[in-house]
């Protein structure tokens, strides 16, 4: 990606390389994958967007959310609730007002919570998803646990999708454009800031940034693409439950942005792919595959936290680090190779900051 | 008169498994800086080890399952903070925070393998099982005996901390880590015993609530006893043990009254109380402001 930013900045500036690929992605996979292995690549879409839409709170503004299955869950149930009331409403405008109404609830939600931080402030994200959960119990016209049903049929934007090969284009449309969105946010000077204030709120405090609308803003973008996320699994899947609120939901997403890593914009999207099908693989084999997430998130934590996307980085650096001792390539106006005149290895942390 | 005597002592019962969970998990961030998430997964294998433990009716067989659940789960609470929060503490709160949040996951998966996924249930001890009169108003027996134990684990903690050696370095730790270091105090030991002890107190919180409950891997969450317990220590203020102890009583009664009164708000009292908290003293009862909490004023 890098390679391909410096020959043409235009690409990486404008995203066109993110459009591309999901664009190939979008094309190649029914050539390869037909029938059940497709519909869990449509899945897998899915939490591709709900992590890199997590991964804007806790990889980019250093915010971590116990509960992003709230806003998940609050996109899945406005999609519910406005398709029984205006069945003929068009999927796409129903998937913008999902979008509103989690950047609201969670813009308001984060002008309290952002009182405290840290693990304090983990804590309270989950007590909102878990009020929303108890609410979806309590309010009658939300139907508890039976849910709402039907949703196969919610109309694009004048016919329903009638087959698995639609709804994995129109998913990976959907999903594609939104991480392009996000590219976008990365690039811009308001991501510059978002990581600005995750690496120092108080020197970024200092600098003129304001810290809380940042994170307040990060919060409402971070909850408006997890409720497009949610609604758009709930259409898939054509049910919505209060399990789309439940704290498994949080814990998952939280673990593939941990094991595809946050340093780099497409860790995320690794960690949803690897999560989504070694669940479904190992849930074949296995009756519960809760435990084996855990290990290995135990694992990435204590050996590799900077997730399965440092581990090329790693290798790399290991093996220039036991190799004869040589001086590196000249730069190609990277800083980070002029940083070591001694050849010493740089930690892919060190090299991604300097860059 | 008649009705309030059930609803504080129902409410004092039910905010004594969440003080005991609680005053472990706020001990433990006290030293470690650790918002101990496994806690969830302690108190619920303490649980499950009294389902598997317990023989008979008897009040002794109870209380020794109790002791057994305790015991059991400080050794995996041991076996964790060594094994998990050791290496982890050089890089950070979060990052030890997410390890805890590993370990959490990887207990609750352990304890589906080993007792699988259907609910279980504890009887009452025989002796338990009635009800008193007071003032004409009829009051549980096992109430009553959580109330006496939560009594006796409130002044066990207090003489601990205060009048024993361990005691007095747990406060010198959490107080100043550094100076404790430069005194000579040996951090990593006291670490892993208020672990240790942290762990005894989930495993038998655990337990005690075993015959009150339908135990299940949903436990390890419950809106019933560990929500509860977190916020808990944000409203009493992370690191205090006293906090810990008013916060959960106050809430248990709350929410006990809420229970008789308007049964439709039941559960919601506690998100009530710390969205409250948060708003007019978001550094809990006993809570200094923190460099955190004052930046957001």
């Amino acid at each position: 990606m890098t390679t391909i930013g410096r020959r043409f900045p235009v690409v990486t500036r404008s995203g066109v390389h993110v459009l591309i690929g999901f664009a190939v992605v979008a094309v190649l996979m029914p050539v390869f994958f037909g029938g059940s292995p497709l519909f869990t690549w449509t899945t897998a879409a899915v939490w591709v967007l709900f992590a890199m839409s997590t991964s804007v709170l806790f990889g980019w503004t250093g915010l971590l959310s116990f509960g992003q299955a709230a806003f998940f869950g609050i996109g899945a149930y406005t999609m519910a609730l406005i398709h029984e009331n205006r069945p003929e409403t068009p999927g796409l405008v129903m998937l913008l007002a999902a979008a509103l109404v989690a950047a609201v609830v969670a813009a308001v939600f984060a002008l309290f919570a952002l009182r405290t931080s840290g693990a304090e402030f983990a804590i309270l994200t989950l007590v909102l998803a878990q009020v929303l959960w108890l609410l979806t119990y309590r309010v009658s016209w939300l139907k508890g646990e039976d849910g709402f049903h039907g949703l196969f049929s919610v109309n694009i934007i004048s016919n329903p999708l009638t087959s698995d090969l639609d709804l994995w284009y129109y998913t990976i449309a959907v999903v594609g454009f939104c991480v392009w969105l996000l590219w976008l946010l990365h690039r811009s000077t308001a991501g510059m800031a978002m990581r600005a204030v995750r690496d120092d709120p108080w020197r970024s405090a200092a600098l003129g940034i304001n810290v809380r609308r940042v994170q307040v803003c990060a919060f409402a973008v971070s909850a408006a693409l997890s409720a497009v996320a949610g609604a758009l699994l709930a259409q898939g899947q054509g049910v919505v439950s209060p399990g789309m609120l439940s704290f498994a939901i949080s814990g998952e997403i939280l673990v593939a942005c941990l094991i595809g890593g946050m340093s780099r914009f497409g860790g995320p999207i690794l960690g949803a792919i690897v999560l989504i099908w070694s669940q479904t693989l190992i849930s074949n084999l296995l009756h519960d595959s809760s435990m084996f997430v855990g290990l290995l998130l135990l694992v990435i934590v204590i050996a590799l936290p900077q997730g399965l996307v440092s581990l090329p980085g790693r290798v790399r650096n290991r093996r220039r680090a036991s190799g004869p001792p040589s001086i590196p390539p000249a730069p190609t106006g990277s800083l980070a190779d002029e940083s070591v005149p001694d050849g010493s290895p740089v930690s892919a942390g060190d090299e991604e900051a300097l860059r | 008169m008649n009705d309030l005597v059930p609803i504080v002592v129902a409410g004092i019962a039910q905010g004594v498994p969440i003080f005991v969970v609680a005053s472990g998990l706020t001990l433990i961030y006290g030293v470690l800086h650790v918002l101990n998430f496994a806690h969830g997964g302690f108190f619920l294998i303490g649980a499950l080890i009294v389902t598997t433990t317990l023989q008979g009716p008897s009040l002794a067989a109870f209380g020794l399952s109790v002791l057994l659940a305790g015991v059991g789960v400080m050794l995996i609470g041991v076996v964790s903070e060594v094994a998990v929060f050791r290496p982890l503490y050089k890089a950070g709160s979060t990052v030890s925070f997410l390890g805890a949040f590993a370990l959490f996951l990887a207990l609750v998966g352990i304890a589906l393998l080993i007792w699988g996924t259907n609910p279980r249930t504890v009887a009452y001890p025989e002796a338990l099982n009635g009800s008193f009169d007071v003032g004409g108003a009829r009051v549980g027996q096992y109430d009553l005996a959580l109330v006496a134990v939560g009594g006796v684990i409130a002044a066990g903690l207090y003489l601990l901390l205060t009048r024993t050696s361990l005691g007095t370095r747990v406060r010198a730790v959490s107080h100043d880590r550094t100076m404790a270091l430069a005194l000579g105090i040996r951090v990593q030991r006291v670490s892993t015993s208020i672990f240790a002890i942290g762990a005894f107190l989930a495993g038998v919180a655990g337990a005690l609530i075993a015959p009150v409950s339908s135990i299940d891997e949903s436990l390890a969450l419950s809106s019933d006893y560990m929500l509860p317990a977190f916020i808990v220590i944000i409203v009493g203020g992370l690191g205090s043990v006293p906090g810990a102890l008013i916060a959960a009583l106050a809430l248990g009664v709350l929410e006990s009254a809420l229970f008789r009164v308007a049964p439709s708000l039941s559960g919601f009292s506690y998100y009530l109380v710390v969205a409250l908290f948060l708003m007019f003293r978001p550094q809990g009862i006993f809570g200094s402001p923190s460099r955190s909490t004052q930046m957001a004023r």
